[in-house]
């Protein structure tokens, strides 16, 4: 009694709470025995069993050390009545028994708790969870209760030391069967198609089985149901349903449940024996079928395990190309784990790990230091390396066949996990020579596949046409957002994503040497290859390795490495030929020779790539690449138009220009080089024309003087191209040009002109002679009547032998000498027939400046097209007429027999159908009255005349 | 290139000239072509970029002839009676304007240095012809003192004066050629219509040869240490003016072009034999093309061409003189025509002469001569060796190839020059 009396102050809290309990607990007992209507007292039962669960873990967060198992069992007594009659309770009193009883198991029982207690309370709960075996279940358990029950599970499995988790041989003591039953509810509820709450908790449950118990043998027995059961979830199809923390849960368990059972550590004297059944095969055999226990653990029976484990793994890796990152990360530990841990138990499976684990590795930077990645591995275990080589391999070789797929997801993963294995291998310093050969076949075999794949895209052609003859079209160019290309190939929105991982992978992979290598095989590709979509595969891949390795050198540029020196010459070297082929596919186009649109723009982004690195130093080049490129401007391709665009700003800003059309005409003489000798040749397009007329407008009349034979070129192609009236009209479009340009000349006539007394043309009104007149004429007579009378006196003369002037074969001499006495006289005479006027003419007419010819020649040429069946075209010529009019007729010499060739078919176009062109002759009419002036009147005389009287 | 399916075309036509092209040359190394107009302008374009670099007015008449000498001299030859030999190395082109003749704005534009000018007789068109002052193997230099042949300052301007450089004094008047030939004989030779003055290599003879108005040549031969002329070689294979000549690089012979149709292959005696002066040419073609103006042999001696007054250009094989190609470009007849020195022995990285395409192909054409061609009075000095290809620049590429393109260039009464890239 002393005894209880001393410890009376001592143990006061401890009889305070058990008064409390008291007061609860006894109510209820006498509820739970007494109750005839369990369904109408539960609503009390349930009051009492919350305000215990109050009261214990009150205080147990108080002052957890008065609780015992002692008073545990206290409480017990009257749960274990409830629980007697648990099918007669409603669901929501179960579930607060079993939240109480957890409270009892952490707080009070804690390892204390009997065998026996513990076997039925397993029992119970794994009834409660997955109802009776054998029995249909009688009610929906509520996902609450799951929930609770779950989570007491995990209680009571965590609470008993690992003693109990242990094979008992006592009968009864034995709690293993009762635990692999529980084991088998937290599979199913992992299986079934439950919320993914009570799945999470199932899976924490079943965590708690496997690191609390410690007896290899009971959790081999749990494993292959646990594995299958994990892998079911976290394979097709069950995986796609899943929430992601449940995926990543049960990885995780997934990775302590293999590594608890069968990491090395665990199995190493197995794997000692498979070490020795080696060596001395049939012995061991015979010896391990004699043993018979429910699990045998044996080196078959490792063997079987690992085999499983394998086939269950497989399915669970496919989870690599989930899209969650937690997801991924969570298999890049279990994979990497996995290698680590079970190295040796599980080695058939490390092929497939390592490729999953390479796949998934993640950028260094993301990597934690502390984290054990492939690399750490592969430098322990050597025969990774080989592992990774051969994934590598595999994936390269398969990537064409993968960018068959028509997911993107799988696509981009397949890429990135090359990037990242020959990351790793460089890291590794592995040598990969075969893989290095079969990457460029496969690259481009796989864009080739993408290519084909890729339906052409609609384009949105929002630039519209670009009008050549507007120069501000030009100007206005100037903005940023042309300045970068449109991708080529895989331009279609979805494709994005895999043509960025395609870029970086080609960008990063392998040291620049090896990229140089690469390009320099695709270029041979692109030479050899007839079959368009390989060549432009060929010649991408090359571009964008060169251009990698341009920008690495970029990098490294500080950096003194005389040993690569033989390296930037390979590297100029393959740019240099790449920079050839894109040359000749620009000037090939030109020649109207049909390539793909592909090519050519590749060819226009290697040209503005080559005078981004040339900068000043391509200038030059513009003699080959300014006018092909400025014609694709009028490409019928729309993509082609803006990469023309988009290559000349890059071209102008790269050759130190202030706008494109600077560059233009900067460089229009290169520009009409490569026009004339292809009109030369009747190569034109109507584009070529365009060209021509932008750049004669955008360099003025300065250039005028320069197109003399242009112009002849011009006229030839107009006679061979006589059928084709729109072609005819583009072409006088340039000569109309011409003319606007040439007239603004301020150097037609030489400067002398405008000290002559202008030519007055104005019809002088008829004077009378008066006296004086009619002397002189009278005067006049005489002297002809005297003249006429000294002439018949003089003596006669036989008619000349010979023939007046220089004879045939003397004229030849003499014609040589001549011509070189006075090579300029001759020079106007024969180029200019129209001017053949005479002696008188010959002065006057050596003065004519360059221009001027131009343009008499252009006037005499519209008499032939004026009865063009083309309205549009007989206007434009008419209005030419009379633009370049004014600017030819201070020259009378020149101008009038110009009037005179014109004149006929001029007055003709006034009865022309077309009101317009009626109008325009009209004008230009004008324009020959103002010019010509008294010169006309005899003809408008006429002209009127007729009209009248029609 | 000439290609299977189409008549060559230019690689590039240079507009600048407003007048009639004279004469065209290149000079230092192919870094300059030169072309003279019938103004007096001389253009010096730069391959390279198919631009001029210097365009000044060196004489107020027509340009006759226009050479390099060395590297930096440039001796032009007007109708306005003058020779000037200008400096015009790299570093000056910077302070000459490059404002084409053809443009309408009007420039003052300055000229290069003047180191001779001299008062000759211009009025027969004959072109100078200028050699070392002494026999020498290996280019001229500025160097060298050089002895220039120009028609004698007289009305019958049938005797030739050799003037002698830096003393610009005349060392010697060669006489024209008394023609002893009977029916011939009360002819006169009529006007030179061009020369061409070397050291035989082989004798180191100084020789002259004179194309005459009637259609004669004449060779003429001093011996180092005589002083009178002798003739070795005279002949009348031409009806009309003969209008060039030119010696092989080799001095062996030599090839003349006149505003007939006949181009007419003669020999260059090493030195006087004692017996009458040869009178038989070698080969004589009657092309039916008449006045083929200006006839020039490339220095490897494979090829040569002529420039028409019927506007083309025509390149035959020196050895067998058939025609291998006619270059069509210009409208209106040409009067210049230039090749581009080039190697006569090329290094054996460097490709085989291009196979040519035109109807006749005479393979035998297209053989290296095996004479040594050192001895070359050639106004260039052979190109450096190319550097290794993988070495270059994209820009070095640029220039190499234009230094070392086999060039033509060709001009005419358009004022534009064409340049083709052929054999």
């Amino acid at each position: 009694m002393s005894g209880t009396m001393s410890t009376a102050p001592v143990s006061t809290p401890r009889t305070e709470f058990f008064q409390r309990l008291k007061g609860v607990c006894v109510p209820l007992n006498q509820l739970a025995v007494r109750s005839k209507d369990k369904t109408a007292d539960a609503k009390e039962i349930l009051q009492l069993i919350e305000s215990l669960v109050d009261i214990w873990s009150t205080q147990a967060s108080q002052n957890g050390g008065i609780l015992d198992d002692r008073l545990a069992d206290y409480v017990f007594v009257p749960l274990s009545q409830l629980l007697r009659d648990r099918n007669q309770y409603p669901m929501r009193v179960i579930e607060g028994i079993i939240r109480l009883l957890r409270e009892l198991i952490q707080h009070g029982w804690k390892v204390k708790m009997s065998a026996a207690l513990y076997r039925q309370l397993l029992i119970l709960l794994s009834f409660i969870i997955g109802g009776v075996p054998g029995q249909a279940r009688k009610k929906d358990v509520p996902e609450e209760t799951l929930i609770e029950g779950f989570k007491t599970l995990k209680a009571l499995i965590t609470s008993v030391g690992p003693a109990r988790l242990r094979r008992s041989d006592t009968p009864g003591e034995d709690s293993i069967p009762a635990l692999g039953h529980s084991v088998t509810v937290m599979i199913d509820a992992i299986t079934e198609d439950v919320p993914s709450l009570i799945q999470l908790e199932a899976v924490a449950c079943l965590r708690a089985v496997f690191t609390s118990a410690t007896d290899l043998s009971v959790l081999a027995q749990f494993l292959p149901g646990t594995v299958s059961g994990l892998s079911k979830r976290l394979s097709p199809p069950l995986e796609k349903q899943s929430q992601k923390r449940v995926i990543v849960a049960c990885l995780e368990a997934l990775q302590l449940v293999l590594v608890n059972v069968l990491g090395d550590l665990k199995v190493r004297g197995l794997l000692r024996q498979i070490e020795a059944t080696k060596e001395l095969q049939e012995e061991t055999n015979s010896a391990n079928d004699s043993e018979s226990t429910a699990v045998e653990l044996t080196p078959s029976w490792l063997k079987a395990t690992a085999a499983q484990v394998n086939i269950a793994l497989s399915a669970v890796l496919k989870l690599r190309s989930h899209e969650s990152e937690e997801v991924q990360h969570a298999l890049y530990r279990l994979c990497i784990t996995l290698l680590d841990e079970c190295h040796a138990s599980l080695v058939d499976c490390q092929s497939i790990l390592v490729e999953t684990a390479l796949m998934l590795q993640e950028d260094e930077a993301t990597l934690s230091r502390l984290e054990t990645s492939l690399q750490d591995l592969a430098s322990i275990y050597p025969e990774l390396g080989d592992s990774i080589k051969s994934a590598l391999y595999s994936w390269v070789t398969g990537l064409p066949r993968m960018m068959q797929s028509s997911n993107e997801k799988t696509k981009q993963l397949a890429i990135r996990s090359i990037l990242r294995g020959s990351k790793l291998a460089a890291a590794m310093q592995m040598d990969s020579s075969t893989l290095d050969d079969s990457l460029a076949d496969s690259l481009r075999d796989s864009i080739i596949t993408l290519m084909k794949a890729s339906k052409p895209p609609k384009v949105i052609d929002d630039l519209g046409a670009v009008d050549l003859s507007q120069s501000t079209a030009l100007i206005k160019s100037g903005n940023a957002e042309l300045a970068t290309y449109n991708p080529v190939i895989l331009d279609s929105e979805g494709q994005k994503t895999t043509r960025n991982e395609l870029s970086s992978l080609i960008s990063q992979i392998g040291s620049p040497t090896l990229q140089v290598k690469l390009a320099t095989s695709m270029l041979n590709h692109v030479l050899d290859s007839d079959e368009p979509t390989t060549q432009i595969a060929s010649f991408w891949l090359a571009f964008q390795l060169l251009k990698s390795t341009y920008s690495q050198s970029a990098d490294l540029d500080e950096l003194f490495d005389f040993s690569s020196l033989g390296e930037t010459q390979l590297q100029d070297q393959a740019f240099q030929e790449l920079y050839d082929f894109s040359t000749s596919v620009l000037v090939s186009h030109s020649d109207s020779v049909e390539s793909p649109w592909q090519l050519e723009a590749l060819a226009l982004e290697v040209t503005a790539f080559s005078s981004t690195r040339l900068k000043l130093d391509f200038r030059p080049e513009l003699i080959d690449v300014l006018y092909p490129v400025t014609t694709f401007l009028g490409s019928s391709e729309p993509q082609l138009r803006r990469h023309a665009i988009t290559t000349l700003n890059i071209l102008a800003s790269s050759c130190g220009y202030d706008s494109v059309s600077d560059l233009i005409v900067d460089n229009a003489d290169y520009m009409l080089n490569s026009v004339s000798l292809r009109l030369n040749t009747f190569d034109i397009s109507p584009a070529s024309t365009k060209v021509l007329t932008m750049m004669i407008r955008l360099t003025g009349p300065k250039l005028v003087p320069f197109l003399d034979d242009t112009v002849q070129a011009i006229f030839a192609a107009l006679d061979n191209y006589h059928g084709y009236p729109i072609f005819v009209e583009s072409l006088f479009s340039v000569l109309s040009e011409i003319v606007t340009q040439g007239v603004k000349s301020d150097m037609l006539l030489l400067p002398d002109t405008t000290n002559k007394p202008a030519v007055n043309h104005k019809k002088k009104p008829h004077r009378p002679q008066g006296i004086t007149g009619i002397l002189a004429k009278v005067e006049k007579h005489l002297s002809r009547i005297e003249q006429s009378k000294s002439e018949a006196d003089e003596p006669f003369t036989p008619h000349p032998k010979q023939p007046w002037g220089p004879g045939k074969t003397k004229k030849k001499q003499k014609s040589f000498l001549e011509e070189l006495e006075a090579p300029s006289s001759d020079d106007d005479e024969e180029s200019s027939p129209v001017e053949k006027k005479g002696d008188s003419g010959d002065k006057e007419e050596e003065k004519q400046t360059p221009t001027y010819h131009l343009l008499t020649k252009i006037l005499t040429l519209t008499q032939h097209y004026l009865t063009s069946p083309t309205p549009t075209l007989r206007k434009s010529l008419l209005d030419l007429v009379a633009t370049v009019t004014p600017a030819l007729s201070p020259s009378e010499n020149a101008f009038l027999p110009l009037v005179n060739l014109v004149w006929p078919v001029l007055i003709t176009r006034l009865h022309d159908n077309e009101v317009f062109v009626a109008v325009a002759a009209c004008k230009a009419l004008g324009e020959l009255c103002k010019g010509a002036g008294d010169f006309m009147g005899s003809r408008i005389k006429t002209a009127w005349g007729k009209n009248t009287r029609d | 290139m000439a290609s299977d399916a189409r008549p060559p075309q230019p690689k590039a036509i240079l507009r600048g000239h407003r007048t009639a092209v004279q004469v065209a040359a290149f000079v230092r190394n192919n870094e300059r072509l030169l072309t003279g107009d019938s103004e007096g302008f001389v253009i010096a374009w730069d391959l390279t970029i198919m631009r001029p670099k210097a365009v000044w007015q060196a004489h107020t008449e027509s340009i006759l002839g226009i050479e390099g000498w060395g590297t930096d001299r440039i001796i032009t030859h007007g109708r306005d009676n003058r020779l000037i030999v200008w400096r015009l190395a790299a570093e000056d082109e910077q302070f000459l304007s490059t404002t084409l003749p053809l443009d309408p704005a009007p420039e003052v534009r300055p000229w290069p240095w003047m180191i001779h000018s001299l008062e000759v007789n211009s009025l027969n068109f004959c072109a100078f012809s200028y050699c070392p002052a002494s026999p020498k193997i290996g280019p001229v230099t500025a160097a060298d003192e050089i002895l220039l042949a120009v028609p004698a300052p007289k009305i019958s301007s049938e005797s030739i004066n050799i003037i002698h450089l830096p003393s610009c004094t005349v060392k010697h008047t060669v006489k024209p050629p008394a023609l002893t030939s009977g029916q011939d004989a009360h002819k006169a030779s009529g006007m030179a219509m061009s020369l061409s003055l070397f050291h035989h290599p082989a004798t180191h003879y100084l020789t002259l040869i004179t194309a005459y108005e009637r259609g004669s040549v004449a060779v003429v031969q001093l011996g180092p240490n005589s002083s009178t002329w002798t003739m070795t070689y005279v002949s009348t294979p031409h009806n009309h003016p003969i209008l060039s000549v030119d010696v092989s690089p080799d001095k062996s012979f030599f090839l003349s072009s006149g505003s007939d149709g006949i181009i007419a292959k003669h020999p260059v005696p090493p030195c006087p034999s004692s017996q009458q002066p040869l009178t038989d040419p070698i080969k004589v073609v009657n092309t039916h093309h008449s006045g083929q103006q200006s006839l020039r042999i490339r220095s490897d001696n494979l090829v040569f061409a002529t420039s028409g007054w019927d506007a083309k250009i025509r390149v035959y094989s020196v050895k067998t003189m058939n025609e291998l190609a006619v270059l069509r470009w210009h409208q209106l007849g040409c009067y210049a025509v230039a090749f581009a020195f080039v190697d006569p022995n090329p290094p054996p990285v460097s490709p085989p002469p291009q196979p040519e395409q035109q109807p006749q192909p005479p393979k035998d054409g297209i053989v290296i001569p095996e004479e040594d061609c050192e001895d070359d009075s050639w106004e260039v000095i052979p190109p450096a060796p190319p550097q290794k290809k993988g070495e270059m620049t994209v820009r070095e590429k640029r220039i190499h190839h234009a230094k070392t393109a086999h060039w033509i260039a060709a001009g005419g009464k358009d004022g534009r020059v064409s340049l083709w890239e052929v054999y």
